[in-house]
């Protein structure tokens, strides 16, 4: 393979619009310093200043040396995206570090590529005595990085350029709603907007039924919607949903990350009062016979097992877990080590096959997702009936995704690939946990956590956890998030940089 | 008993009478004749439910603003509590606070106003910059 030595002009224009970037994650800083303002946390405040003053002196430096009128090539676009969120997540745990809550630098720079990734894993000591502000930052990069950080830059800073539709595929984001991207990142983030005023507020009646004051209510919502809708799973208190003590707090986020996990395309046709497309749509119909299916074997396993002491213990603990899995949130009405110790053996590869999973393209979910495992399936079909059929039959497969699709070598090709490479990202994390000395199930439901950004854990993610471990995720959880090809592309470019020709 | 003990070994100590003892966090959850509060020891929080009698005695809550009460719980402990939809949790039998909570004073370190100057001027001189080119 002949590799082009890149020139200095790609850094020039790759540095330019990073520097875009920074200035982005700098602007998003004044929302939680106007939260340590209003909530008169004037200690916090500094926090904000430090990390929003280190944003934007990246940002305009970048900008200001590297000014270039030139538009992005596919792959200076890809390697824009992927040293976006390196940069995002590092700028981001500025004022998390300086919270004085975490052990180290790369701790908070873990929570918050954590955040970015809409993980939720995290690594933050004494989570319940945290500044409001911290909290709001912490949620609030969930949400920008659920949206995707470079479809926040295209919707706010860009105009027009035709470089925005290699940043927002490069973006793991495979379709458009609508044909011009600067259109289909402003109706993500207008979707986003209507379920976030919706959510907040059925989240925030949730709590003031539980006695909490309008105050708290509110402030509760807004983090639990950003977490849930974005499927990252962060909340501001260390038992995760267990905190709350509601039944309504757990059916109406179940709704959210549901709504999170399905197609921003597909919620396009549902606002246009397209309803029959929640009956043919491919990703809805695998994503509810995934669902069905996997609830039946681990409530089946749970019974087996006697975990609950009756029926309806195990349908909100099996149920919520499953569906906090499958979108990819990782919100948990368990403790960590109960899935060890409490459930069976059984219904934690179930659970870890529902992680893998995820929810749709072109969703706020991370893993293989609905679409690929589809075509997948509809492939295997395809093949199947090949063989059935007189040599001279000329088999076609049909599969409806908004619209009627012949189902295309290539389609499957590219679904197969991602496919295989999360596998590899689930195994290599499983083998380096067992290699760290922990029990491969646990190792596995950790990885394929942190890879298919989903947050729920058994555990093993503590601080105190090895540094190799801690490095491991923080690659899984970015390269799964990115879904690997502009990770690829940003390693050819760095060999290109140093051997090409 | 600590909460790692409780959540580790939970089958050992389901429905025995336990002792635990930690930090009152968060707000408190009415229900009826009970409430909830979760009491956390350093290293996980754990529910406990209360008669509504001793609501009224927890005055601190553990908070980015308050060192919440230090309470010493006795009570029943539950692995999967078949009352409140599987949880791990404590219904209380007796409540004592050990030490009261306190409000935390949260001062602003020199170190950092001098590196938020310092960053601000940084930031300021970038944008100049940048502003200059433009033009």
């Amino acid at each position: 393979m002949i590799l082009l030595k890149s020139r200095f002009s790609d850094l020039k224009i790759i540095s330019f619009y990073l520097g875009k970037v920074a200035v982005t994650i700098a602007i998003a800083m004044l929302i939680p310093l106007g939260f340590a303002i209003f909530f008169l946390e004037h200690a916090v405040v500094y926090d904000f200043i430090i990390g929003f003053s280190a944003a934007v002196s990246l940002g305009y430096f970048l900008i200001a040396r590297c000014h270039t009128n030139d538009d992005l090539n596919w792959a200076q676009g890809m390697v824009v995206v992927a040293l976006s969120w390196l940069i995002a997540a590092f700028l981001g745990a500025i004022p998390l570090y300086l919270s004085g809550h975490f052990r180290c630098f790369l701790d908070a720079y873990f929570d918050a590529m954590s955040g970015f990734a809409t993980t939720g894993l995290t690594l933050i000591q004494d989570l319940d005595h945290l500044s409001k502000a911290h909290n709001i930052w912490r949620h609030l990069i969930m949400f920008l990085g659920g949206q995707g950080i470079v479809v926040f830059v295209i919707s706010f800073l860009f105009s027009g350029a035709s470089g925005t539709l290699r940043l927002y595929v490069g973006e793991a984001r495979d379709q458009r709603v609508f044909p011009n991207v600067i259109n289909t990142a402003r109706f993500i983030w207008s979707v986003s907007l209507v379920y976030f005023f919706l959510g907040s507020i059925a989240l925030m009646l949730a709590g003031i039924m539980n006695g909490f004051t309008l105050k708290t209510s509110l402030f509760e919502a807004v983090c639990l919607f950003m977490a849930a809708f974005d499927t990252g799973g962060f909340t501001p208190h260390s038992q995760s949903i267990i905190y709350y003590h509601s039944f309504s707090y757990e059916i109406i986020t179940i709704i959210i990350m549901i709504l999170g996990a399905i197609n921003f395309k597909l919620h396009y046709e549902l606002w246009n009062g397209n309803r029959q497309e929640l009956t043919r749509n491919i990703e809805i119909k695998t994503f509810t016979f995934s669902v069905i299916s996997i609830f039946c074997l681990i409530s089946i396993s749970l019974a087996n097992f006697e975990a609950y002491p009756n029926y309806m213990s195990l349908f909100r603990q099996g149920f919520y877990q499953l569906i906090s899995a499958h979108t990819g949130t990782g919100y948990q009405t368990i403790y960590g080590p109960q899935f060890l110790n409490q459930w069976s053996e059984f219904s934690l590869i179930a659970l870890i096959i529902a992680m893998s999973l995820g929810g749709g393209i072109c969703s706020t979910t991370g893993g293989i997702k609905m679409l690929r495992l589809g075509v997948i399936y509809k492939a295997l079909l395809q093949d199947i009936n090949r063989i059935l059929m007189p040599g001279s039959s000329v088999v076609v497969e049909k599969l409806h995704h908004v619209k009627d699709m012949i189902l295309e070598d290539k389609l499957v090709r590219s679904s197969l690939i991602i496919t295989f490479c999360f596998f590899f990202l689930f195994m290599a994390g499983a083998l380096i946990g067992t290699f760290l000395g922990y029990p491969f199930l646990a190792a596995l439901f950790e990885s394929t956590s942190a890879s298919a950004n989903v947050g729920l854990s058994c555990g093993i993610t503590s601080p105190t956890m090895p540094l190799l471990l801690k490095l491991t995720y923080i690659l899984q959880m970015w390269a799964g998030r990115l879904e690997f090809i502009a990770v690829f592309i940003l390693g050819g470019f760095i060999i290109a940089f140093m051997k090409g020709r | 008993m600590s909460s790692s003990e409780l959540i580790n070994r939970a089958d050992e100590f389901d429905q025995q009478l336990i002792s635990y003892q930690g930090e009152a966090i968060g707000e408190i959850v009415k229900t009826n004749d009970y409430a909830w509060v979760n009491v956390y020891d350093g290293t996980n929080a754990i529910s406990v439910h209360l008669p509504a009698q001793f609501r009224g005695m927890i005055k601190y809550r553990g908070s980015y603003n308050y060192r919440g009460d230090e309470l010493k719980i006795s009570g029943i402990f539950n692995r999967a509590c078949p009352q409140h939809g599987g949880i791990i949790d404590i219904h209380a039998q007796a409540v004592n606070i050990i030490r009261p909570g306190s409000p935390i004073r949260h001062g602003v370190e020199k170190k950092k106003v001098e590196l938020s100057i310092f960053a601000l001027l940084i930031a300021f001189l970038s944008v100049a910059m940048a502003v200059r080119r433009k033009r």
